[in-house]
């Protein structure tokens, strides 16, 4: 179902809310500090929790209207790219920096709408070459490893 | 040895000193691009910070935040978007000076002033931060938790949009921080049994999400169709009056965008609408405020890198930060073991004075680089978004990668860029969250102690200076409040 403005009003502060009553739900499971007179390692997230529900129920009440949720080609657009930046997060180790970081660059300017056969060959190759260098050599990041033709890069 | 002296002696190292040039760059061609704020770019090379020394580290993000708050300058008179919020008030003048043909007068006008506000704001910054600091030395913890309070409190109701909503990003930040170890009886909470969740969730993966990959994503959802009007940019000289015409609202706009900046939570766009306002108000009959007055440009920039710099005292003096960028740079020194706050002054004095020493010189390469590339800086603004936001996004996951080498804190650094996305989509600021997830553990750690030194009592809240700091922080809710309620009666009264 499309969210109106009405609801669209409504369900944050009800998630506000709802996070609040975890937290402080949470919270009580927490054993008390052992020092006399410490308010204990529970007062933060229940302070925390008291006040996401008291200004969520503020804001339930207020219900000023905000920008619906992305549609259409923009809705695929920031979709695509969470999916994509989590299929890139579960390759990045399995298949190694260099091969997983081409296969999201091409991916994600496919999404984008580039279409250029020389742009998608050259550039995702160029950049993920480019981030290698800088990352792996200048700045010594130790960056997952892919085979290449027998050569671990 | 002083301070000083022990900063111009680590400065002389080759690697710290071309961190400078470094930095100034990669900030002036972030800056240069709308939608890439200073936040973005400092979050996005921060994790990289990890494997340098905490100077070198610290003038990198200093390098790319003077870079980026000047650059932010150029799309705001060329295209009339700014391309860092601080340059919002650039727009007012340098738009109508670029639409009669002086666009290229206005971008000198804009570099100059930046470099005199920032060069005068680190002046104020050098002599102001110390003096707090050695005042900051003599606080307890009463103190330490009423200017957690305060800066909670001022970053959350000035964070545009309805007070409300600012507090609830403040107490969804102090949720996260809950995350871990407690800081005073070392107890695990809100982790679940996970061992990832039990060290806290990282301040970088979640600082590079919820400013990076969060921009990213709100980004991508429409193409950003920033063409440069190929109208005539006009000559960049200015003409060998302008000093003495210009020098005392650039001056005045310098002190005022300090002033503002040393305020935790006023940021640099609001230092430069007050500058630029005063400068208007004080302005002689001929000029003409909205039109392409210079004056208007000058006062905006230089206030807005004073104001930067204001905002970098209670940073330095108190390891409070006065806004994003100066959490970021907190979040710098936290992962290279390095405690800010007063004793800082003491304990690494070369960092502190090395740094101040950093930022002048910062200040001096921008106006060479700006000078030399300032056609080249023009182009930056027509990168494509198809290419850009990939890159964005590419940078984000390798730097929550790099901090401890798990694809754990580049799922962190995922979630809280979607966070961050949905809260700017309903209008909640992501601000005060980050400077919830920072300064929550300050006020938790003072409060809980507080409260075991006085054996439960609540008596310390009544201490002179503790008192003063809570009634303020109590006062600046009060008149946000106020402000924000006249505001939505005049919205009213015009949709009427």
């Amino acid at each position: 179902m499309p969210l109106t403005p009405q609801t669209g009003s409504v369900a944050p502060p009800l998630l506000v809310i709802l996070l609040g009553a975890g937290a402080i739900w949470v919270a009580t499971g927490i054993r008390p500090g052992m020092l006399p007179h410490d308010p204990g390692p529970a007062f933060l997230p229940m302070a925390a929790g008291a006040a996401l529900v008291g200004l969520g129920l503020r804001l339930l009440l207020a219900r000023e209207p905000h920008e619906g949720p992305p549609r259409g080609g923009m809705l695929l657009r920031v979709a695509g790219t969470i999916a994509l930046t989590l299929a890139y997060l579960t390759t990045l180790e399995r298949w190694g920096f260099p091969a997983s970081t081409f296969a999201f660059l091409t991916c994600q300017m496919l999404l984008l709408g580039v279409r250029s056969p020389l742009a998608l060959a050259t550039l995702p190759a160029g950049l993920t070459a480019l981030t290698y260098i800088l990352f792996r050599i200048l700045l010594s990041v130790p960056l997952p490893a892919t085979r290449i033709g027998g050569i671990l890069i | 040895m002083s301070g000083w002296a022990e900063g111009f002696a680590v400065l002389q190292d080759w690697s710290v000193l071309a961190m400078v040039p470094i930095g100034v760059l990669l900030g002036v061609s972030i800056g240069a691009i709308p939608g890439l704020s200073a936040t973005v770019g400092m979050a996005m090379f921060l994790p990289f910070t990890f494997t340098l020394d905490p100077l070198t580290g610290l003038i990198l993000l200093l390098g790319i935040y003077n870079g980026a708050c000047y650059a932010g300058a150029i799309p705001a008179v060329l295209i009339n978007t700014p391309g860092t919020p601080s340059s919002a008030a650039t727009t007012l003048d340098g738009y109508p000076m670029a639409q009669k043909g002086r666009a290229g007068e206005a971008l000198t006008l804009s570099l100059l002033a930046s470099v005199a506000g920032g060069l005068i704001g680190t002046a104020l910054l050098a002599f102001f931060a110390p003096v707090l600091a050695r005042y900051a030395l003599s606080f307890g913890t009463p103190e330490y938790f009423a200017i957690a309070v305060l800066a909670l409190t001022i970053i959350a109701s000035i964070g545009g949009g309805q007070i409300s909503k600012g507090f609830v990003a403040a107490a969804l930040g102090l949720l996260i921080a809950s995350v871990g170890f407690d800081p005073v009886a070392g107890f695990p909470r809100l982790s679940f049994g996970s061992s990832d969740l039990s060290g806290g969730i990282q301040l970088i993966p979640l600082l590079v999400g919820i400013f990076g990959m969060a921009e990213a994503l709100t980004q991508l959802e429409r193409a950003i169709a920033s063409r440069l009007d190929r109208r005539e940019i006009g000559g960049f000289g200015i003409g060998s009056g302008w000093a003495r015409r210009l020098l005392p609202t650039t001056a005045g706009a310098s002190m005022i965008g300090f002033g503002t900046g040393m305020l935790p939570g006023v940021g640099g766009d609001i230092g430069g609408y007050i500058a630029y306002n005063e400068a208007k108000r004080f302005g002689c009959r001929s000029a003409k405020f909205g039109e392409g007055e210079p004056r208007g440009v000058v006062a905006a920039e230089a206030a807005n890198n004073a104001s930067n710099m204001g905002s970098l005292v209670p940073t330095f003096a108190l390891g409070i930060p006065g806004n994003t960028q100066a959490a970021v740079l907190l979040g710098a020194l936290l992962i290279a073991g390095v405690q800010p706050g007063p004793g800082l002054f003491t304990s690494a004095p070369e960092l502190i004075y090395g740094s101040f020493l950093g930022m002048a010189l910062a200040y001096v390469c921008l106006l060479a680089i700006g000078l030399l590339g300032i056609r080249l800086w023009i182009q930056v603004i027509q990168i494509p978004s198809v290419y850009l936001w990939p890159i964005v996004i590419l940078f984000c996951v390798v730097g929550a990668y790099a901090v401890r080498n798990t694809t754990f804190d580049v799922l962190v650094m995922m979630l809280a860029g979607v966070l961050g996305y949905l809260m700017t989509k309903a209008r909640y600021p992501v601000a005060p969250l980050l400077i919830a997830v920072i300064v929550g553990p300050i006020a938790e750690e003072n409060f809980r102690r507080s409260m075991i030194l006085h054996q439960g009592s609540y008596e310390w809240l009544l201490q002179p200076l503790t008192a003063s700091i809570l009634a303020f922080a109590a006062a600046s809710l009060v008149f946000s409040a106020w402000r924000h309620r006249g505001q939505a009666r005049a919205e009213r009264d015009v949709a009427r």
